[in-house]
């Protein structure tokens, strides 16, 4: 049995949402798919080179910790960009998408600037946005819906790079159009929140196959239920949005 | 002029409403009084800063602002507070319209009011609060409040003149108001019996002076313990101003300063509340700390936090927690998996209707350690409620539970609630759902029970 080396970045500065849940996930997919998992989390302190790894987890976390963030994978940035062009998995999940961008503009006025890994700009909003989103994706050439929670703080505004899903319902990247996330090679920057691996496992069989791994046979009967019956609130519920 | 229209209004509104319904209506008044008077709160007159107390937070600020005003009640204080909740700037304007004269005075020997954590600061501007009490600062309605750090940033420094902090020692972010603070009265808990440690798998936090990882060396609530920045050195102070120690919760009794007080209300969070009601009553309202042990016997918090309900020979106990709060949530796991009985467990985590859009957050579970639980002896679990069923299913089997083990319902009928607890062997229920389930639940019996009876 192979081992899958997982790389779980600062999982006690960025530390919202449940998203431990997507760890649980690739776990247990990984399993089923013939590989031996191996979760290393890296934190301030790690010695971490991104090529050692085949799936990179970068969960969502407060804003106000990306400046140390930044700081510390740029010292690993070409190794990073190296890890994207190989077709590894590099998964960032919500507000964190913003440090693997450009620059980052602050509700206050000030600016930093992400990586600049991913051709995008982060404007930070005033207000915070909660809903659900629904849309399409296209992943390891396969056609998914996906459903998901979205907590935006900051809106993400493209400079060319190319969209994870096209939204049916939600507010996506910017709230005016249909863009979410964004896509790279095999990596995902994605607003969706659950955990999305969990929530789609659709997704996660995928990836496990880009990785190389076997077919996860399951049925996923209740991840289809649940799919179903939130579809049904998303498509009719009361709205303010207009995208 | 303005002030005195807006005052007149507000009286009027309240009378009207108190002949209507008493129990409605704490908003309301001061609402429509500042269209007219938008500054209202600032021109009321008699109001000394010093003696004015504004408690905020994310979890425990309504329950610790009844306890201290019972307290000082008890000891023949005249005080002024919103025990009603209404806790935005409107509740305040309208419990001191209730109060005051028609010349506008309030006569009261303390102000103490519960305030919005996110909307504080406004308060403040017009209410120059010379005391502030934080109970814990933690993840909480993301729909509306997004992150921890969102709703510390709208606090942190923004109060100006000079505050005496009263600070919650085992929770970082408030702790971390010492910075901003005149002066700071810290509170805290001794670890205990139902203190608990998380395995490495789950995360920690950022730590709010340096975005490091803070450890905790044991939780008394989730969040909330024992704690130090690994990176910085942020931590709890080691001598505390004013910590409950020797919790018995056989007993039911705590020491604070070699006081033995009563702890009616046993739950872990609860002794926080007390630690810091003891806090302010002492520093804020010089009372001895030997007046303030009778009143713990006799008060009472608000309804539906934790209550009981007989039902066919088997007892229901139902816990309430606040929706996307994960803290409440892991209090509520960690008392039934205290409970070592054969047990059944009723999870009705509802989709999010305070606000629209409506939608459907179960993620906070996953911040939750379920593990006990699984292990303390279940049953069977029930996983109801429209929408957020199958997410909630799905988030036991990832901890191990077998799905035949867990029935699901994609709604939150009472009857079906009833049906099921019918069919368990089981007389120790546990239910975990909103008030307004627990109510109609409560009224189907009162009415005389449920469909086969």
């Amino acid at each position: 049995m192979s081992k899958l080396k997982i790389a779980w970045l600062f999982p006690d500065t960025l530390y919202l949402h449940g998203e431990r849940g997507n760890i649980l996930a690739l776990e247990r997919f990984a399993k089923l798919a013939g590989f031996e998992p191996e979760v290393t989390k890296i934190d301030f302190k790690s010695t971490f080179k991104p090529l050692e790894y085949d799936l990179i987890f970068c969960p969502p976390g407060e804003i106000s910790s990306f400046k140390p963030i930044v700081d510390k994978l740029l010292l690993v940035k070409d190794e990073l960009k190296a890890f994207m062009e190989s077709g590894k998995v590099l998964l960032v999940t919500g507000t964190s998408m913003a440090i693997w961008g450009g620059e980052i503009l602050r509700n206050d006025g000030t600016r930093l600037e992400g990586l600049g890994l991913v051709k995008f700009n982060t404007v930070e909003k005033d207000m915070v946005y909660g809903d659900d989103i629904y849309f399409t994706c296209q992943y390891n050439g396969k056609e998914m819906e996906m459903l998901c929670s979205q907590i935006q703080m900051a809106d993400f505004i493209s400079d060319g790079a190319a969209s994870f899903g096209k939204i049916i319902y939600g507010y996506g990247n910017t709230g005016v159009d249909k863009a979410e996330g964004f896509m790279v090679n095999n990596s995902i920057f994605t607003n969706c929140l659950g955990p999305m691996l969990v929530t789609n496992p659709w997704l996660t069989k995928e990836i496990m196959k880009v990785l190389g791994g076997r077919d996860v046979k399951l049925d996923f009967h209740l991840e289809r239920q649940s799919f179903e019956t939130k579809k049904d609130l998303t498509l009719s519920k009361e709205t303010n949005l207009n995208n | 002029m303005r002030f005195y229209l807006a005052l007149y209004f507000a009286k009027i509104i309240n009378f009207l409403i108190n002949i209507v319904d008493k129990s409605r209506g704490s908003n309301l008044s001061g609402q429509y009084a500042m269209k007219i008077d938008p500054l209202m709160v600032k021109h009321f007159k008699g109001i000394n800063p010093d003696k004015v107390l504004f408690i905020t937070g994310t979890n425990g600020k309504s329950t610790t602002n009844n306890l201290i005003a019972h307290i000082f009640k008890e000891n023949h204080k005249v005080v002024v507070s919103n025990l009603e909740g209404a806790n935005l700037i409107y509740g305040v304007a309208t419990t001191l319209s209730k109060a005051a004269s028609l010349t506008g005075r309030v006569k009261a020997d303390y102000f103490i009011f519960e305030t919005d954590e996110r909307f504080l600061p406004i308060i403040h501007k017009q209410l120059p609060a010379k005391n502030v009490l934080i109970t814990n600062l933690q993840k909480d309605q993301v729909q509306r409040n997004g992150d921890p750090d969102f709703i510390f940033r709208k606090l942190y420094g923004k109060l100006d003149g000079e505050v005496r902090y009263f600070l919650n020692n085992d929770e970082p972010r408030t702790k971390a108001f010492e910075d901003v603070a005149s002066e700071i009265v810290t509170y805290g808990v001794e670890r205990h019996r139902d203190s608990f440690t998380k395995p490495d798998s789950f995360p920690g936090m950022a730590c709010p002076k340096c975005r490091g990882k803070i450890h905790f060396n044991y939780f008394n609530n989730d969040g909330v313990g024992n704690f130090v920045c690994q990176d910085c050195g942020h931590r709890s102070n080691d001598r505390v101003d004013y910590l409950a120690e020797n919790i018995d919760f056989d007993e039911k009794t705590f020491t604070l300063d070699g006081v033995k007080f009563n702890m009616p209300y046993d739950m872990p969070f609860m002794i926080y509340n007390y630690a810091a009601a003891i806090a302010i009553a002492k520093e804020f309202g010089g009372i001895n700390i030997s007046d303030v042990v009778k009143c713990f016997n006799s008060f009472e918090n608000i309804g539906g936090r934790y209550e009981v309900l007989d039902y066919k020979g088997k007892t229901i106990k139902y816990m309430r927690i606040k929706q996307e709060n994960p803290e409440t949530l892991q209090s509520c796991i960690n008392i039934m998996a205290q409970d070592k009985e054969e047990k059944m467990v009723c999870l009705g985590l509802c989709p999010l209707v305070d606000i629209i859009p409506h939608y459907t957050n179960t993620f906070y579970a996953f911040d939750c350690d379920f593990s006990e639980l699984v292990n303390s002896g279940v049953e069977r679990y029930y996983c109801f409620s429209p929408y957020v069923c199958y997410d909630t299913a799905n988030r036991l089997i990832y901890e191990g539970v077998p799905e035949d083990m867990i029935h699901i319902r994609d709604n939150e009928e009472v009857q079906d609630l009833f049906d099921e607890i019918d069919q368990v062997k089981t007389d120790n229920i546990y239910l975990i759902t909103w008030l307004n389930t627990w109510d109609k639940m409560k009224d189907m019996l009162r009415k005389g029970g449920t469909e086969d009876e």
